[in-house]
């Protein structure tokens, strides 16, 4: 076989096995999360709380009063300040992160975030739709559209990371009862939902657009699952073509940030419930971390403006209850039924090797595991692709 | 033959590559929405042979020892 000349030399890393417990991202969002609810039980069983470093800018109508708090609060900013930064550096150091990087960006990061969260306390910002979410991600875009920031400042910019870490804590504050009440109904909804629109992106992409079977995979689990993420993960089982993943990533994020400023927005001008519009971005957004910007800036609306009904609350667990859990679980079994129909069917068909029998008995389980999918929720569905 | 299959796998192959950070640079919007490091990539890593994302356990006859 010719070989192909490759720029750079492989860096394949094998399995990591137990290893992934302190190299991945999300094991570190778990020991953080648990950690800090751990912290704060033992202050509460103690008599005190953690509360007083919960600080964030209150509501002001002059600078006067604006600066008059964060001088007041002056101590509760630093040692708010001073536990993210040990938190997120003892872990981003083990992870693998320069900390000479690190540390001054997640600094840039954290002014930033006070400045935004000030920005979003002004007693105004919510006629002018100045939400903390918003103003982030458009002062986010201007400053990379306009500016060239250093190449280092990248490694503070670990936006799942700092989501992730926000997502444990937020099932934390997530009541059980809520999930008994209404876990079944949004369950049922996010799976039509994530069933429908993969078929749909994936059939209209094969079948009317003639793409890649491959590529639409990539693109149905990035608009019915979790995004990027998805898109991701899907790549990777039905071994994509490089530009794949990054084409899908691409539909993704364009459309997520769309979706941030449109939902909320149509949301107020409608009048909606906060738990309902919670539970609409759940539905509708691709990424998390989107999907969570758009439910937050709605609830801080409903929190402050007299005509939306609902509270902060409300917005953020619908959104929990449709995206997180239940569209987001689907990642797994997708990743799984395609990857095994993808090594036995697509393989098989591109190269003309009939997989051995114990390989064709695993497709026939996959497709009766997707048929089954697809069946509880529409049995007139006919999933043409998998029955040649 | 379990043995020999996976030393012969993606993860010990020249054209393979799985390094977060490298990942993250190729797919250039991940890191807005998502991450190299997560664990939803598992240790999938890009076969720069075939220009294919695929699982580190795969093997094919491109495969090329690494030093």
């Amino acid at each position: 076989m010719e070989e192909k000349k490759v720029s750079v030399e492989g860096t394949g890393s094998s399995g990591m096995g137990w290893k992934e417990l302190w190299l991945k991202e999300d094991w570190w969002a778990v020991w953080l999360g648990l950690g800090i609810v751990v912290v704060a039980y033992i202050f509460f069983a103690s008599g005190s709380t953690i509360k007083p470093i919960a600080i964030k800018p209150a509501k002001w109508h002059t600078f006067a009063q604006l600066w008059s708090h964060f001088i007041g609060h002056i101590g509760a900013y630093i040692a708010n300040f001073v536990i993210w930064l040990v938190i997120f550096s003892v872990s981003t150091a083990i992870l693998g992160f320069k900390q000479s990087e690190f540390i001054p960006s997640f600094i840039f990061v954290y002014i930033f975030s006070v400045l935004i969260f000030m920005v979003g306390a002004w007693d105004k910002a919510h006629h002018y739709n100045l939400e903390p979410p918003l103003v982030a991600l458009a002062l986010g875009m201007l400053i990379s559209n306009i500016f060239r920031l250093p190449k280092w400042m990248d490694t503070g910019f670990r936006v799942e990371y700092y989501i992730k870490t926000g997502i444990v804590l937020l099932g934390a504050t997530l009541p059980f009862t809520l999930i008994i009440w209404a876990g079944p109904i949004a369950f049922v909804q996010a799976t039509i939902v994530s069933l429908t629109t993969f078929l749909v992106i994936f059939f209209v992409a094969t079948k009317a657009l003639g793409l890649d079977k491959r590529l639409a995979s990539c693109l149905g689990a990035g608009g019915a699952v979790c995004g990027v993420s998805a898109a991701i993960a899907i790549g990777g089982a039905v071994k994509a073509k490089k530009e794949y993943p990054s084409i899908a990533i691409t539909m993704v994020i364009i459309w997520a940030i769309i979706m941030i400023f449109f939902l909320p927005l149509v949301s107020r001008a409608m009048g909606l419930h906060a738990g309902i519009v919670g539970a609409w971005v759940g539905t509708s957004e691709f990424a998390d971390a989107a999907g969570f910007a758009a439910a937050q800036a709605y609830g801080t609306m409903a929190q402050n403006l007299p005509n939306i009904p609902g509270t902060e609350d409300a917005a953020v667990w619908g959104f929990t209850l449709m995206k997180v859990i239940g569209r987001d679980i689907w990642i797994g079994i997708w990743a799984f039924v395609l990857a095994l129909i993808s090594t036995m069917k697509w393989e098989a068909e591109e190269s003309g090797v009939r997989p051995s029998k114990s390989c064709r008995d695993m497709v026939e389980i996959s497709k009766v595991c997707a048929w089954l999918l697809c069946c509880i929720h529409n049995n007139d569905t006919h999933i043409q692709w998998l029955h040649p | 033959m379990q043995e020999i299959i996976k030393s012969r796998s993606c993860f010990n192959c020249i054209y393979f590559n799985n390094d977060p950070e490298y990942i993250e640079q190729t797919f250039m919007g991940l890191k807005v929405m998502g991450s190299g490091y997560s664990s939803v990539r598992s240790d999938d890593g890009i076969c720069q042979l075939d220009d294919r994302y695929l699982s580190g356990y795969n093997v094919c006859d491109g495969f090329r020892q690494k030093d």
